[in-house]
């Protein structure tokens, strides 16, 4: 799509760009737009540490073994920064309890240590938590780190979860450690009916020191 | 988390009966409010306690006298009292914190974060007062001239435990990031620990020496506070450690544990540090929510009961 130069500041005043520069020329105008279009909200933090955090996860993306029960989920994303540039090696640990709500003290059960690629992605494979007793909602915590990036602290909840009754949006709140719904993720079904599994989406967002 | 750090200390169950010979019991006070923290100043007789409307109470020891009340207020999340009996730091949830005195005049206020102030507590000598804040690492301030001496440093998380030395040349945390880390007065890091894989929750000065630290790893580690080297370590508990007192003298604790499945079932326990042998408390329903020393410079503790009173301990051995 060709803008004209009135749509261009018009869609410039529109994403607030014209406050962020005083350059009138249509290139610099279209350049602004673009950083302003690719700028990233940080993911905000989804109700903190967790008391159950552990140093020196496996590396491995598979945090599932083969007959565990539970409904498996796969969860994969990018890792960007605030202007909208994904973010290579950044450091993704993770950890959940196993499908009945149980954190693993003792060894390293559904934990993980990841790195992003190249691409700024990750993914791993698990189940579906189970409610913890002591919290309301199914999670999955994240730390996520880079270099010259304020590490992030937040948990990944999930839209499907009985609590949310089929509206996160309105409902997120049920538990008093989401602060924004934007922590709770769509849950889709893939794969062969004999081997279904949950598929969420979670694309951290690191603010640039 | 913020929970965490409120309830692991704030709840703490103890059972009186079963020590009887240990813990005698001072006086019970009827208060407006169900009391959630109470702060002792130092060896004065006074104590301070935060009623969860944040109302805030002075009383005098042992007669349970009401020497101030600050009326309900609306985000008030955290209670100190300077160990000399004077002041009264009312930490909130806007991340400030009003200095009163003793009476409840309102002196100053301090503008020590832009988060939650999750807990707080005078050093020793009264000169610094250190504050937790949610989700970030603990700093320091000036207590005499109200100014900032240092925001400390994680690698991510914030402060979950925090502690003075009796001398209050040093000030240590246990940090989300599972270090231990030592400062000295001016917040100047001296040393870390970074021996823990789980998270250490509470962390406390046994003397000027040596730091008792527990947490998820279900242990009582024991570090030396100039080099953080490991001393040694007490049996493992079958659940994690969320809270530690140390009782004057520095040879006993009282520890308190929470199952790690539910965070619902409770073990308090008395340890010999030692030794290293431990008693179990039975619980009684009470709720521990401070401990401190008596004017006559013995262990205290202070209970909360469902029925908004708080009752006042001491250890008489």
């Amino acid at each position: 799509m060709r803008l004209s130069r009135r749509d261009l500041v018009a869609q410039c005043m529109a994403l607030g760009v014209l406050t962020s520069t005083g350059n009138f020329m249509p290139s610099a105008l279209a350049e602004a737009w673009a950083e302003k279009e690719n700028s990233r909200t940080p993911t905000p933090p989804g109700g903190g540490l967790g008391p159950f955090y552990k140093r020196l996860a496996p590396t491995s993306n598979m945090l599932r073994e083969a007959g565990d029960p539970g409904m498996p989920l796969v969860v994969a994303g990018q890792v960007f920064d605030t202007r909208g540039s994904v973010i290579r090696g950044a450091t993704v640990e993770v950890w959940q309890t196993n499908h009945v709500g149980i954190y693993d003290l003792d060894g390293y059960r559904y934990r993980a240590r990841l790195t992003t690629n190249g691409e700024g992605k990750y993914d791993f494979s698990s189940v579906m938590p189970g409610h913890y007793p002591a919290r309301v909602c199914q999670h999955v915590h994240f730390v996520v780190t880079a270099p010259e990036h304020k590490p992030l602290i937040t948990q990944m909840y999930f839209a499907t979860d009985p609590v949310f009754e089929g509206d996160p949006g309105k409902n997120y709140a049920r538990d008093p450690l989401i602060a924004t719904p934007e922590v709770i993720r769509p849950v889709t079904l893939v794969g062969d009916p004999k081997d279904i599994h949950a598929a969420v989406r979670f694309e951290p967002v690191l603010e640039v020191l | 988390m913020k929970q965490r750090a409120e309830w692991l200390v704030l709840i703490l169950a103890v059972a009186m009966t079963a020590y009887a010979q240990d813990l005698r019991k001072v006086v019970s006070i009827s208060t407006p409010a169900r009391i959630g923290r109470v702060s002792v100043c130092g060896s004065t007789g006074l104590a301070a306690g935060l009623g969860d409307g944040g109302s805030v109470h002075v009383w005098r020891m042992p007669s349970g006298e009401a020497v101030s009340t600050r009326p309900a207020e609306e985000g008030v999340s955290a209670l100190a009292c300077s160990p000399d009996g004077k002041w009264v730091a009312i930490g909130k949830r806007d991340g400030s914190v009003l200095i009163t005195d003793i009476s409840g005049k309102s002196a100053r206020t301090l503008p020590v974060a832009s988060q939650r102030i999750s807990d707080m507590e005078f050093s020793p000598d009264g000169s610094l007062l250190a504050a937790r804040v949610e989700g970030a690492p603990a700093r320091l301030w000036n207590a005499v001239q109200g100014t900032l001496v240092a925001v400390l440093k994680t690698d991510f998380g914030g402060s979950e435990g925090m502690a003075f030395s009796p001398d209050s040349t040093l000030f240590a945390t246990a940090d989300g990031d599972t270090a231990v880390r030592i400062y000295d007065g001016k917040g100047k890091l001296k040393t870390t620990y970074s021996g823990f894989l789980l998270e250490p929750f509470t962390i406390a000065f046994l003397d000027n020496k040596q730091i008792v630290v527990g947490g998820a790893d279900r242990m009582l580690t024991i570090l030396d506070a100039s080099d953080a080297h490991l001393v040694r370590q007490l049996a493992k508990q079958p659940d994690p450690i969320f809270a530690i007192a140390v009782l004057p003298g520095g040879t006993s604790l009282c520890s308190l544990q929470i199952d790690a499945v539910g965070l619902s079932k409770f073990k308090t326990s008395l340890w010999d540090v030692r030794s290293g042998s431990q008693r179990e408390l039975a619980v009684d329903g009470s709720l521990l929510v401070g401990v401190g020393t008596s004017a006559g410079h013995k262990g205290m503790l202070f209970t909360a009961d469902s029925d908004s009173s708080v009752t006042a301990w001491e250890f008489s051995n």
